[in-house]
């Protein structure tokens, strides 16, 4: 039986992962994804794209909210100023796409300072309604400021090209999703092992204990902001990239709830957490249009025109059941699965 | 029988067999994607949950309605209709999202619905992608078919007409023409249309314009405007607003004791709108390139809508009702005419032909045959009746 909590070297215990047999599985699960548009058309891949979207904004948020403990119900702000970031740099000054996702990232992170200086001040409830307030402010700005982000009318985005090879395409923005996902995943899994995600998971467990031990509170949440933000600068780019339009109508108040459940449903602080918790809460829309589906026609007919309030209701009574009954999300089940399949014939 | 007369018989039913077969093959070959012997197979996209939820499921109750009268007088050339229907949410990611779903999973043969303008200007790239047939009803956006899309048809006149009509009627026939003018517009693409239109009577019959103020999408306190707009001794005042704004306003003309003629727009004629302003008392004036739930034809379709839509959906019946109505009618009809070999080629073709299609006078008459493929509709003029909470019609559809 194997055991996953001694370690006998520093080397072993910040090593992405203790066991080899973990990054053949990771390069099998790269495969298969890789294999995905072989199997799905234009809306499967869709789907699957949108859930790699979403799951770099959520690995941020994750770190903000689920590792250094900071909430927040300002995301959609930054995913909103990333996605116009994308189209104004694209095309109006012409930058190389992608180049200004990174950049879309950077004015992300610029415009986190904003609710991250009265971080340093606020918890709780309070900074709830601090982000949230963001999120009002910088959907107003992106009205008033016509000049520069069309108002209301929204914007048109570039296709994103990278050395003269167009994305253009569900099937090679598909690819293109996944080689970032990728990259967020290494990077955050890094970022976690590293000084800076040690303090901000002692900055979540007990702040002043934190301050004592020699930790910057001010530094590492203001860092915690600017690096959060920067992934769903990131990501909003990205859902540009996806839409090829954009405007204030794609980026409400209800999406920074969204993502607050996809971090709690998959696991805070856990990175195969966010993104299950992601593609748990993207399909689970589908998931119940096959149910309606399965139920046969005569029950769509008695549900009539209410079979959309009905889902809603489903949606919200899912995620309760499921934080009822895996108070740890879907990375606690993943963790019991594995144990149990570990262990077997122990495993109780 | 001779061996001779057997042969015959032999040969001639060989032949029938060779015929049938070939038939069969033809007419195979003759059918696209989403259509079948039996049935065909159109999408829609609309609003159905959200702030929008209104107009979506008016929206699809009136294709609803059509379709089932279509399918119960034997559907079009033997086929029956048969739509589905996604939820946008009224947020443009998820229209994308939505059209590719009925493209691509429900391999749809058409679009008759196509949510709002902004998220019609969205989903235009996968549209043009897959040459689908597609009817636009519900928001008549200029972007939608400048430049023309092949397979896109749009019903509707662009918004400035809606700014035009009513200041028309105030001058011809409400003696008016000494008025002293106002405009209030939402600061988008939208409003400026509403202004245009505005202004082009301004100057068309030399009117005296004494403010032009626009607001952001989403203001909600309008008190300022207001007053400003009594400072200007505005007397006949255009509001390029929607429902709730139109209501707030004129509560606030109210407060203040204004005494305003007042013209909005088409939305401005939806039962939750006239019931909303009701209060204030103003018998405001409403364009529209529909009929309205008190005209003749509009009570008509509400008496098929009894017998065909089920208690929700004919709870849902306003003027987008007959706007999903007319469209879906529209797109059968270039069904139609394709006969049994019911192509998306043939339905492009026989649409961009098309000419004075009649609707039984729920608008005027509906042609494509145009370079836009846009249906610039007659306008009909409407003025509410604040003690009843209805509308009546004023003028009959016009073209300007």
């Amino acid at each position: 039986m194997r055991s996953r909590t001694y370690q006998n070297s520093y080397a072993s215990l910040v090593a992405l992962s203790s066991q080899p047999t973990a990054w053949v599985w990771g390069a099998i699960g790269i495969l298969v994804l890789a294999l995905m548009p072989t199997l799905f058309g234009s809306f499967g891949l869709n789907m699957l794209t949108a859930i790699f979207v979403a799951s770099i904004g959520v690995l941020g948020l994750n770190l903000l909210s689920g590792v250094a403990g900071q909430i927040s119900l300002g995301h959609a702000g930054f995913l909103l100023i990333g996605a116009y970031a994308q189209a104004i740099l694209t095309t109006d000054y012409k930058v190389p796409t992608l180049m200004a996702i990174f950049l879309s990232g950077f004015v992300a992170a610029v415009a986190s300072l904003v609710v991250g200086i009265p971080s340093l001040r606020l918890k709780g409830l309070y900074l709830a309604i601090t982000t949230l307030a963001f999120t009002f402010i910088v959907r107003h700005i992106v009205l008033f400021a016509e000049g520069i982000t069309r108002g209301s009318a929204g914007m048109p985005v570039d296709a994103l090209t990278i050395f003269g090879f167009s994305f253009k395409g569900d099937v090679r923005f598909y690819y293109a999703a996944l080689v970032m996902l990728l990259v967020f995943i290494l990077i955050t899994l890094n970022l976690m092992r590293s000084r800076i995600g040690r303090a901000w998971l002692a900055l979540r467990d007990h702040d002043i204990a934190a301050r004592a031990m020699g930790i910057d509170l001010m530094r590492y949440k203001l860092l915690a902001f600017m690096v959060s933000a920067f992934y769903t600068g990131v990501a909003g780019a990205m859902v540009a990239l996806q839409t090829r339009f954009i405007n204030v109508d794609t980026f409400s108040i209800l999406i920074s709830i969204e993502a607050l459940a996809m971090v709690i449903v998959g696991g805070m602080g856990r990175v195969h957490g966010a993104i299950l918790g992601t593609a748990l809460i993207i399909l689970l829309p589908e998931l119940l249009n096959l149910g309606f589906s399965a139920a046969g026609d005569n029950f769509k007919t008695l549900m009539a025109d209410r079979i959309y309030e009905v889902k809603g209701m489903m949606y919200g009574i899912v995620i309760l059941l499921f934080l009822r009954l895996e108070p740890e999300g879907m990375a606690g089940i993943w963790r019991k699965s594995k144990r149990f399949w570990v262990q077997w014939p122990l495993s109780q | 029988m001779s061996h001779k007369f057997k042969k015959s018989v032999n040969r001639l039913a060989q032949w029938s067999a060779i015929t049938l077969a070939a038939t069969a093959v033809m007419s195979a070959a003759a059918q696209d994607v989403g259509v079948t012997a039996t049935e065909i197979l159109i999408g829609e996209v609309q609003p159905m949950s959200g702030p929008a939820s209104l107009i979506g499921k008016a929206g699809a109750a009136g294709s609803k309605l059509a379709i089932a009268e279509i399918n119960a007088n034997g559907g079009i050339n033997g086929r029956k209709l048969r739509a589905i229907y996604e939820d946008d949410g009224y947020v443009p990611a998820r229209s994308v999202s939505s059209v590719k779903k009925l493209i691509d999973s429900d391999k749809v043969f058409g679009l008759t619905g196509t949510t709002g303008s902004s998220h019609m200007v969205a989903m235009l790239p996968t549209i043009e992608e897959a040459k689908i047939p597609t009817i636009v009803h519900m928001a008549p956006n200029p972007a939608v078919v400048s430049p023309r899309r092949p397979t896109v048809f749009m019903i509707g006149p662009d918004y400035d007409y809606a700014g035009y009509v009513p200041i028309r009627y105030m001058v011809e026939k409400m003696n008016k023409k000494g008025g002293k003018y106002g405009i209030l517009y939402q600061d988008d693409d939208f409003g400026k249309a509403l202004l245009s239109g505005y202004q082009k009577a301004i100057k068309e019959f030399g009117l005296s314009s004494v403010a032009e103020i626009s607001f952001k999408r989403g203001a909600k306190d309008f008190s300022a405007e207001v007053l400003t707009l009594k400072d200007k001794g505005a007397n006949a005042v255009y509001l390029g607003t929607l429902t709730t704004e139109s209501a707030s306003i004129m509560s606030e003309f109210r407060r203040l004791n204004m005494d305003v003629t007042l013209g909005t727009l088409w939305a401005g004629q939806l039962p939750a709108a006239v019931k909303l302003a009701a209060p204030s008392g103003y018998q405001y004036l409403i364009p529209d390139y529909y009929a309205s739930n008190y005209d003749p034809a509009g009570q008509a379709l509400m008496e098929k809508a009894k017998k065909f839509l089920s208690a929700d959906d004919y709870a849902n019946f306003n003027r987008y009702t007959v706007s999903g109505y007319v469209g879906t009618l529209v797109f059968a009809e270039g069904i139609r005419r394709c006969g049994t070999a019911v192509t998306r080629v043939c339905v492009v073709n026989e649409l961009n032909k098309l000419q004075n299609f009649q609707t039984g006078g729920l608008s005027g008459p509906v042609s494509f045959n145009n370079p836009k493929a846009q249906a610039v509709l007659p306008i009909k003029l409407f003025q509410t009746d604040p003690s009843s909470g209805t509308v009546k019609s004023v003028t009959d559809f016009v073209a300007y």
